[in-house]
């Protein structure tokens, strides 16, 4: 393990220090010159309420148990596959470049690289809401009841592992029809390693949008998803179920009619509505099961609906086309 | 708060982030960084290699200014000076020529063609065939064409009496129309004409190897490696990916042995590009040189941090999970090298091995010799840089698309 695998100092992961500090300066400065609500106060922030409290204690325990499983199986796996394709594709598929000239590809594939990733983010998160069986694992997520900097990685490791497959795809995507187009390697300007655009974004207070400040970027909101935004998503008012799935840009949400502004007066509440918490609790070991039991419990559901529709009702329109 | 969340709350701060595992085969679980490869191998390497390179082209153009008195070149002592110094200056050149193959060090300004052009007309791609066909045919040579032919004669001149007997070159049809076009002269001017000849590539390439080095490299690195460290290593890929395939297999392996050669069959052994394209032992010796190069170019130099070394595209490979390519690059280079003591083994000339090649019986061992089974260990040497050119061709450029495009973190939101 490089020493990249420590979070407060590896830039790829939203709890690099900087980002932790910007976010607080921006959080001070949210609160002290916008002043968007008397209630909003910045010692919140370290209130004994805020980060005491059994979420956050869900939210520790789920990100240890993600990390040794991405570690050791995830990475590992999603690099041997991305790589045996990758060589697969280059062993069969022999193609001149389109285009020689690539001294405008940089920004180019910057721009593609962005709009493509979070594309694919987006229709993950969509597909994750509106699928049932899926909701069952990322409800996970939306069971915090309070919204910090470590609730990013509060996620089933079922979808640990759907988001491992949506950057294999992405990575294949991207990786070999620029390969193919300008002859060159996928790359973009980097800031410490990361992607430029996503070292802004979490510097200018990624972390913000697990937070309780409704930051918000006003007519900006149109395009880019603010945290306010963000926190609308986590809310438990059913007004605000399925909205603003989007993790940079909001257009995503406007073309597929989930697109909602913030307000910063709402007093929000985050977590699941009834009906989705009655079978979560705040057991860590449970959580992680509750998906497969809900399924086991659908499953066998449709499996006893079909046997009844099947056998039992069709002998009984049997029966009576007999009686007839 | 409870112990259990305290301690919790320590190791998600400090621990477990988005880690990638090292390969056990790794080196070093230092952090890679492209440019610090890149200008420890300027550094530690290149400029090094250009020095050497060019004090010998300092002592060549001491003895060559003799050329503008009228005694040119009068005594055996100073042609046997310039003969050892340009020997010295091609192999240090060698070592470098990996790298100037995509311009990896110059970034564009001057790439290895370049440096040849000066030298050749064309660099690499045009060879002395053409020039020999516009002589035959009677064409009007162009100045690049004088030029090309100009540098052959030098080092036929320079080597003559360094090479084997048997070499293609002096006893070809191209070398007698070279020494009747240029030579055909009385011995003072002939004299005179090689020496104006030898200062005038010596300062051309005493002129173009300080520009390589003198041109803005480092400031050109550090402003590109900010928008993308990538850019580097595609350069770095590139030079590696032309000089095994074009430089090595095709046309210093494969060409002479007639495997694939369709510019310059064997048979047709009056048109090697120049003197280290034939089958001389200087030749073989050149091959070797540039596999260091390359080589070295690939493992970076184990250079202290306060060097700016930190290991080479071997490293990098290893720590972004793809430490498989790089063992296999580190045994095909095990194997070439190890080819090389075998061939140099064989107590033969290299022209007499290559030329024993040709026969129907001995194609047929050529095809069958495996680094297993080296029956005819110049033909095992091409399957074995034939096998490390794919796998730098594919395998190597598999890995660093992966690598580089390395989309990390971003599970949730």
């Amino acid at each position: 393990m490089n020493i990249e695998a420590f979070y407060s100092i590896n830039a790829e992961s939203r709890l690099f220090w900087p980002y932790i500090v910007s976010s607080f300066f921006l959080a001070v400065l949210f609160v002290k010159i916008i002043k968007p609500s008397k209630k909003i106060k910045i010692l919140h922030l370290f209130s004994k309420k805020y980060w005491l409290n059994s979420s956050l204690l869900i939210d520790f325990k789920i990100l240890v148990f993600n990390k040794f499983l991405k570690i050791f199986v995830i990475l590992p796996f999603e690099g041997i596959l991305i790589f045996k394709f990758t060589k697969l594709s280059f062993t069969f598929l022999k193609v001149e470049p389109l285009f020689t000239d690539t001294s405008y590809s940089l920004l180019l594939m910057s721009f593609i690289y962005l709009f493509v990733d979070d594309a694919f983010k987006f229709l993950q998160h969509y597909m994750m809401h509106k699928i049932p069986f899926l909701w069952n694992f990322h409800r996970v997520h939306h069971s915090a009841s309070t919204l910090n900097p470590f609730t990013l990685y509060r996620l089933h490791p079922v979808e640990l592992f759907l988001a491992s497959m949506r950057r294999i795809l992405v990575t294949l995507i991207l990786s070999l029809s620029v390969m193919f187009v300008f002859g060159e390697f996928l790359t973009f300007p980097k800031i410490m390693g990361v992607h430029g655009f996503y070292f802004l974004f979490n510097l200018i207070g990624g972390n913000l949008r697990h937070s309780h400040l409704p930051v918000s970027f006003s007519f900006l909101e149109h395009i880019f998803i603010s945290p306010a935004q963000h926190q609308i998503h986590h809310s438990k008012d059913p007004e605000d179920f399925n909205k603003n799935f989007g993790v940079c840009f909001s257009f995503w949400d406007k073309i597929c009619g989930s697109f909602k502004r913030s307000e910063i007066d709402r007093n929000l509440k985050f977590g699941l509505s009834y009906s989705d918490r009655k079978d979560l609790n705040s057991n860590f070991e449970f959580l992680l099961l509750s998906p497969f039991f809900s399924f086991l419990k659908n499953l066998r559901f449709i499996i006893l609906k079909n046997f009844i529709s099947k056998c039992i009702l069709k002998d009984s329109f049997t029966r009576k086309g007999a009686i007839k | 708060m409870k112990y259990s969340h305290f301690f919790l709350f320590v190791i998600t701060i400090i621990g477990c982030g988005d880690a990638k595992l090292t390969d056990t085969s790794s080196v070093s679980t230092k952090n890679f960084s492209s440019i610090k490869y890149i200008e420890s191998l300027h550094k530690n390497h290149f400029l090094v290699q250009v020095d050497h390179v060019l004090d010998s082209v300092d002592a060549i153009r001491k003895e060559t200014s003799l050329c503008n008195s009228k005694k040119g070149l009068t005594t055996k002592v100073s042609t046997k000076l310039i003969q050892a110094k340009w020997k010295m200056a091609m192999s240090d050149f060698h070592l470098i020529a990996p790298f100037l193959s995509s311009g990896v060090l110059s970034f564009d300004t001057v790439t290895e063609n370049a440096v040849l052009d000066k030298l050749y007309r064309g660099g690499f791609g045009t060879s002395l065939c053409e020039v020999q066909s516009k002589l035959s045919g009677g064409s009007v040579l162009t100045d690049g064409d004088k030029r090309l032919l100009g540098f052959n004669v030098l080092e036929i001149l320079i080597f003559k009496d360094l090479v084997s007997e048997n070499n293609c070159l002096l006893g070809s049809d191209n070398y007698n129309r070279i020494e009747n076009w240029l030579l055909n002269k009385s011995l003072e001017s002939k004299t005179r004409e090689v020496c104006a000849l030898t200062d005038a590539v010596a300062e051309k390439l005493e002129e173009t190897l300080i520009k390589t080095t003198l041109n803005s490299f480092l400031d050109d690195l550090q402003s590109r490696n900010i928008l993308s460290s990538a850019f580097v290593l595609q350069k770095l890929y590139d030079s590696i990916s032309v000089f095994s395939k074009n430089t090595l297999l095709v046309k210093k392996i494969n060409q002479p042995l007639g495997i694939d050669s369709k510019l310059c069959p064997f048979e047709n052994s009056t048109c090697p590009f120049s003197v280290e394209h034939v089958y001389s032992d200087y030749g073989l010796q050149a091959l070797k040189e540039n596999f260091l190069g390359l080589q070295i170019l690939l493992e970076g130099l184990s250079a202290s941090d306060e060097d700016g070394g930190n290991g080479g595209l071997y490293q990098y490979l290893s720590v972004n999970n793809q430490g498989a390519v790089a063992l296999d690059l580190k045994i095909l280079f095990d194997k070439i090298f190890k080819m090389f003591i075998l061939i140099e083994d064989q107590e033969m000339v290299y022209f007499d091995m290559v030329e024993n090649i040709n026969g129907a019986e001995q194609k047929l061992k050529c095809t069958e010799s495996t680094f297993e089974n080296p029956i005819v260990p110049l033909c095992a040497l091409s399957k074995v840089t034939e096998e490390l050119s794919k796998v730098i061709d594919i395998d190597l450029k598999a890995a660093l698309a992966v690598s580089l495009t390395n989309i990390v973190d971003g599970d949730g939101d």
